[in-house]
Parts: C-alpha cells; structure tokens; sequence
C-alpha cells in the first residue's frame, strides 16, 4: 500500500480519503487538481443541503424562505430521489423524517458519485467517504497479480470509533458491476435510522452492508435494511444488490449473519 | 462461492443464505471509565477530565464535543485519550434517544475466532463501517479532537 497516493479532503463535517492506485494519463499537478475539484464539488453539496447549517438551501426550505423550485436543480433532484427510492425500498428509506423532511441519508452518495467526475482519466481510484466506498478501475499494485480488485473490510459492528483502526468481521473485493459499498448500522451512536413503520429508532439488525454499481443505491439500500430488516433484504437482493447483514450478536459474542449468494467477500 | 454458506437457512427470498461465525468468545470487557454519563452536561467543546491525573503516563483522560444539533437530535461526542492516542469513540448524546453504553475500549477487542482473525490479517486499502454515518457526530468529534489538543 506504501506506493499509493492518497489524500484526505474534509467536507460535510467528514472525512474523504481518496486513493490513487493508478494515475492514468494524469500528472501529480493535474492530480491535485483534481482532488481540489472533487473537495469544492463536496463543500458545494453540503451549502446545499447540510442540516445543521443555517445558511444552506435545505434550512432555508425548512424554515420556509424559498420553494424547492427557488433552489438549484439538484435539490430537487436529491429530493425526487429520495421518494423513488423510498417507492423502490417499499418505504423502508423514508426521508421524512419525525422531524421534517430529511435527505441525509442519500446525500452522502450522490455528492461522492458527483464530486468523483472529477477523476475523470485516472486509471484506478477509491474514495472512501467515512466507510461508504466507492472505486473505479483495477487496483493492480503489490503481489504480482494483474487483476486484483480494492480490496475492503467490513467494520466490527460492536466497534466504535476510527474505521482505520477498527477490526474487521469480513473482506470483500470491489470492481466492476460492484463499485460501491456502505455500511449502516445501529450499535454504534445509538440508533440514528428511524423504521417508518413504527416511528422508534430502528432494531433489526446491527449492521447492514450492501456493495452495488451505485454509491447512491448502496447508501440508501443499507440504511433501507437496518431499517426494515430482513424484508428490506429480500427487496435489495431483487433489486440486484449484494448484502452481508449481521442481525444479532449470541449470548457467546459470536454474530448472526446473512449474506446474499453473490456477497464479493474474499475470504471464501 | 462459500458451499459453507449454502448451508444455512434460507430466508423469504430465497435468493439470501444465512450465515453465521463467530466473534469474541468472551465478554466484552468494558472499562467502567469509559461508560458514557447520558447526563453529563455538556462543556461547549471544552475538556472534561474524566479519569486520572492529566498527563500521567497510562491515565485516561476524556474530552467532549460540542453538542451538535440537526434535524434529527443533538449529537455529542466524547474521545478518550491515552497517552496521546485516542483508545475509544463514544456518543455522549445521539440523536433522539441518549446513548445506551456499550463502549468497546478499542485495545481490548477480545480474541476473535478464526474467520474473524483471518479478516484481520488481511491488507485492505479502506474499512467500510457504520461509525460515522452521522455527520453530525463528526462536527461534535472534531471538536472533541481540538479539545485533547490533537488538530
């Protein structure tokens, strides 16, 4: 890993660490460059619709000064998004939260796959967005192999704190059809995702993890299976994503856990 | 892949496999220093010696974020240093629902079993995980971070 290039950029209150296995046709200048596009592409999406911003656009469409028609396309377009998907996830994603209406939970994604546009012409590149994984190209670096695809760990649920620190209950492989991966969760930070259904913190499951084409779709489908459980499975796994759940944690510390058939783990 | 896990029980799909392995055989220890005080009011960002005379080697000393508000609730978070390394996360407030403790002091993980040590062997190039979906905690860490004088 020593011969990666890597910078970390900070925007929306987290961490976004991106990883350059191969440059592609760009230069160490151009890759900066790039880099600083992606960071003011992520700074432009958290004016838009950060929540604990009082100047962004959402706050202002919470408070009631502007219409959704007054803000920039996008905000329409993340909000449109967000009531797709909560038709495709069977109301297990719910922006509407108990408080208003709240897109967080999509955001995330669709601000890394846009701000990613500007790594457009490197070869291979990840960015992990404080544990949600989005890559593209090979990751051919280190053992000989020509193919070997990013590889990625899947957080102890009953862990807190630093992911880079954090052990790992599985590793899977990324590329191609499979180019993002989130994780959701309610062991850690106490329960942040509401179940529609009933209107109290979430209990499922402990950890839902889901690899899929999109980050958008990992995002939400993730956050859709803490939320609505092993149902919420069924309906991502039709959906055509790959899932590692852990539902529950046995008396002997040992975990409960439910993949789909083609979960990329490495460890098989 | 995995005949082990064809095995399990299938679910409602049918597409989905269930597995399970195991992971620390024995209880988690937690260290009472660390359980979080849903209560403890918060301190605007400032340092909280929790635990040990301040910069005696070995002490733990805890410092919390400002509490950070959003749609959602108010979140607080709390580092716990060591040594000048931070050893545990916690959520002092989050969200809606103060913060049940379940704090894992992150170097006591206990002993894990062998597919889990084998997931620790490997190099990965990022670990995906839960811990910070809230950006809202992340705001409150770094003020946490600040703080202990670690950014």
């Amino acid at each position: 890993m020593s011969d990666a290039w890597r910078r970390t950029v900070h925007a929306m209150g987290m961490p976004f660490r991106v990883t350059v296995a191969d440059p592609g046709a760009l230069g160490p200048e151009e890759l900066e460059r790039a880099v600083g596009r992606l960071h003011a592409e992520l700074e432009w999406a958290d004016d838009v619709f950060s929540l604990w911003r009082d100047d962004s656009c959402i706050s202002a469409l919470h408070r009631g000064e502007i219409t959704i028609d007054e803000g920039p396309l996008e905000l329409l377009e993340v909000l449109q998004a967000c009531e797709w998907y909560r038709g495709a996830t069977g109301g297990a994603f719910d922006a509407r939260g108990p408080n208003g209406l709240d897109p967080t939970g999509l955001v995330k994604g669709w601000a890394v796959e846009r701000a990613a546009r500007a790594l457009a012409g490197v070869g291979a590149w990840m960015v992990d967005a404080a544990g949600d994984i989005l890559v593209s190209g090979v990751d051919a670096r280190g053992e000989g192999s020509e193919d070997r695809t990013w590889r990625v760990g899947i957080a102890d649920p009953r862990v807190q704190g630093d992911p880079d620190g954090a052990a790992t209950i599985d590793v899977v492989r990324l590329g191609g059809r499979l180019r993002a991966l989130a994780t959701s969760g309610t062991a850690q930070r106490g329960a942040h995702i509401w179940d529609p259904a009933t209107g109290e913190p979430a209990r499922h499951v402990l950890q839902a993890s889901v690899a899929g084409a999109s980050l958008v779709e990992a995002d939400v489908w993730a956050t859709a299976v803490v939320a609505g459980g092993l149902e919420a499975l069924s309906a991502a796994a039709d959906a055509g994503l790959e899932a590692l759940v852990v539902v529950a944690e046995r008396q002997d510390g040992s975990y409960d856990t439910v993949a789909t058939p083609g979960w990329p783990s490495a460890l098989d | 892949m995995k005949a082990s896990r064809r095995a399990g029980v299938v679910l409602a799909s049918g597409a989905i496999v269930a597995v399970g392995w195991s992971a620390a055989p024995e209880a988690i220890p937690v260290d009472p220093t660390l359980s979080a005080d849903p209560q403890a009011p918060s301190q605007g960002g400032g340092a909280q010696p929790d635990a040990g005379p301040s910069g005696a080697p070995g002490a733990e000393q805890a410092f919390d974020g400002p509490p950070v508000s959003n749609l959602r609730g108010t979140y607080q978070a709390r580092i716990v240093v060591r040594d000048g390394e931070v050893v545990d996360v916690q959520a002092v407030v989050a969200g809606t629902s103060a913060y049940e403790s379940v704090a894992v002091n992150s170097v006591a993980i206990p002993e894990f079993r062998e597919r889990v040590l084998k997931a620790q062997s490997w190099d990965v190039d990022a670990v995906s995980g839960a811990s910070y979906t809230s950006p809202a905690f992340i705001e409150s860490l770094r003020g946490a971070f600040e703080a202990a004088g670690l950014e």
